[in-house]
């Protein structure tokens, strides 16, 4: 495996291609603004079908199978999660949550030739409009595995969501984080 | 039958130096708002419910081995649960008897003893003062300086309780049938024992804690708060049953006594494991494993009626295949504790997959109670005016009181909710 870690955007390595470097920044920024704006089918259609999407419980070693989440959804529950939403009787994303993301600190190996490997910090605002009508502020790290598609476009494959306080109270959480 | 007028708008005030009288707001068939909003309620029930009756405190497979601990709040009062030495659970007060300080701060862990941070006094797992720095200067006398801790701690199938109450009186007696209903879930598993080692996760509402054991055991909502879950999840599912009309429901509400009460689905299920959306053939070990510990038509029965869903009073739900804890944080905030319940003495196929169904069930990004800490938060924000009654009348007409004096209802009546309201009333007059 020949892989290459930058500590930042602006310190890509020589070494790895600053064309793949930045189709895997475009990806990322997109797939955050479709998840901030609910536009679910066009996020959907990101996902490779071997998808595992994971939010981790605030456990030490976690394991989707063995220890308790606050969501571990391989594709076709996620397909359910998103038909939940497209119902508009989601009554904890009915309306919708208006949000926004910060991604930052972004690093990137090479996986395979075809699979790249991405981790994030993220601040994401939500506007708790359903209900408290407050704004919550949810941070952590995101670790995206993505794959080449035969069009040349990226498909994602894993997505893990580390919240700095999945071990403590959280509200609501039925938005795509 | 009595049915109270919708018309009287009685005002509590806010905080006054009496008692409320609980009479006057809780009556068979409502319930007023104050009760859900007033500061001076909500201190009452910490004293008379979490400090003077029978509350969970966790489970034994939580700390299995001496020296395990972990650390929780009973209402208001932080505890330490801890495995000692000689295997007894001990439940003591987290709170260092020298200057106040929590005296653990961890959720769990491992310790021979607890040694305090700020001045480094020591207790053991009795909460007896063990070591104390610079012993030069102490002038008072040991024993007098023990960890507090609740007058009673007891279990029912690994399942610990406590009481801060001296006079709350034995454990069964404050179980009563839920003593059955506990029993029931826990012999799923062929070693008769549960494991509640996956983890809890803890989803925050922004509303009074009393909407957690109300809309656990509602068995009214499903089709109009969940109608997106429905819609997308129940076609062929063990779920199915939640969109029949209603004179095709057979799950009932069942009013226990003493506070606890259940949604009843054993008559809904038409052949064994259909609670766990699995057949016989599908997990033939853990059926013959059944059929080994129990017996034959035993076990048949037990996977045929699968696990309770049912609330404990005051802070303890078994939701079919899920433990949670209700635990109040003010009069306006409450924290719902899940963890799934998982089998001794099962492959793990069949433990992955009541984690599965936990996350789809409870938690913050579950398919169902993501939508129910909505309604409790658009509940509290309705209430916290002028406020008003909330009807509990549903199904009066039409339950019945067995000879065991439970009070079975139709699945959708609030039967529960009234066994729930006049367990509280006895409970907050007393």
């Amino acid at each position: 495996m020949n892989a290459s870690v930058i500590e930042h955007v602006a310190a890509i390595p020589v070494d790895f291609d600053p064309a793949k470097c930045q189709a895997v920044l475009n990806f990322l920024v997109r797939e955050a603004r479709l998840a901030d704006e609910s536009r679910w089918d066009e996020w959907e259609a990101l996902l490779e079908d071997d998808m595992l999407y994971w939010v981790p419980g605030g456990v030490p070693n976690p394991d989707p199978d063995t220890t308790l989440s606050i969501l571990a959804d391989h594709r076709a529950r996620l397909g359910n999660r998103i038909a939940q939403l497209k119902t508009g009787r989601r009554l904890s994303q009915q309306p919708v949550s208006p949000m926004r993301r910060l991604l930052s600190n972004i690093e990137m190996e090479a996986i395979s030739d075809t699979e790249t490997r991405a981790y994030a910090n993220f601040a994401l605002y939500e506007y708790r409009v359903q209900s408290t009508h407050q704004i919550v502020q949810w941070a952590g790290r995101y670790e995206y595995r993505l794959r080449a598609r035969a069009d040349g476009s990226l498909g994602m494959f894993y997505k893990r969501v580390d919240l700095l306080n999945a071990a403590g109270p959280l509200p609501s959480l039925a938005f795509l984080i | 039958m009595q049915i109270s007028s919708q018309s009287l708008p009685a005002t509590i005030p806010i905080y006054s130096h009496s008692p409320p009288d609980y009479g006057a707001l809780i009556e068979r068939d409502r319930v007023h708002s104050s009760v859900y909003t007033s500061a001076q309620v909500f201190d009452e029930e910490m004293r008379k419910l979490f400090y003077g009756g029978w509350v969970f405190v966790g489970h034994e497979s939580e700390v299995p081995n001496a020296n395990d601990y972990l650390t929780r709040m009973l209402g208001r009062e932080p505890v330490i649960m801890v495995r000692a030495r000689d295997g007894a659970i001990n439940v003591l007060a987290n709170r260092c008897t020298h200057r106040g300080n929590l005296l653990c701060p961890r959720e769990k862990g491992t310790a021979r003893a607890f040694t305090c941070d700020y001045h480094g006094w020591t207790f053991n797992h009795a909460g007896e003062l063990a070591g104390v720095p610079s012993r030069g200067g102490e002038a008072k006398d040991r024993a007098c300086l023990s960890l507090q801790k609740p007058a009673l701690v007891d279990q029912c199938g690994g399942f610990v309780f406590a009481s801060f109450n001296p006079d709350a009186g034995p454990l069964s007696e404050h179980l009563g049938n839920a003593r059955h209903l506990i029993e029931r879930s826990v012999s799923l598993s062929p070693t008769g024992r549960v494991l509640l080692n996956a983890g809890w996760v803890k989803q925050h509402f922004q509303a009074n804690w009393k909407m957690l054991p109300e809309n656990s055991t509602d068995g009214y909502h499903a089709p109009f708060t969940h109608a997106s879950f429905l819609r997308t999840f129940a076609p062929n599912s063990q779920y199915e049953m939640l969109t029949q009309g209603e004179d095709q429901r057979r799950s009932k509400a069942v009013d226990w006594g003493r506070g606890h009460v259940a949604l009843e689905h054993a008559p809904s299920y038409d052949r064994p494991l259909q609670w766990l959306g699995t057949t016989e053939e599908k997990v033939p070990d853990y059926v013959a494993d059944m059929k080994a510990a129990y017996g034959e038509e035993a076990a048949i029965k037990k996977l045929m009626e699968g696990p309770v869903h049912a609330s404990i009073f005051p802070n303890l739900f078994l939701g079919e295949m899920n433990v949670a804890i209700f635990q109040p944080i003010s009069v306006n905030e409450c924290v719902l504790w899940h963890t799934p319940l998982l089998l001794d003495g099962v492959a793990q196929q069949i433990n992955t997959r009541i984690i599965r169904q936990s996350q789809a069930a409870m938690g913050p990004s579950s398919f169902l109670l993501a939508d129910d800490s909505i309604i409790s938060e658009r509940q509290q924000t309705a209430l916290d005016g002028r406020g008003g009654w909330l009807d509990l009348s549903r199904g009066l007409g039409r339950e019945e009181t067995h000879d065991d004096g439970a009070i079975w209802g139709h699945i959708s009546d609030e039967t529960t909710n009234r066994g729930f309201w006049s367990r509280y009333l006895e409970a907050m007059q007393s």
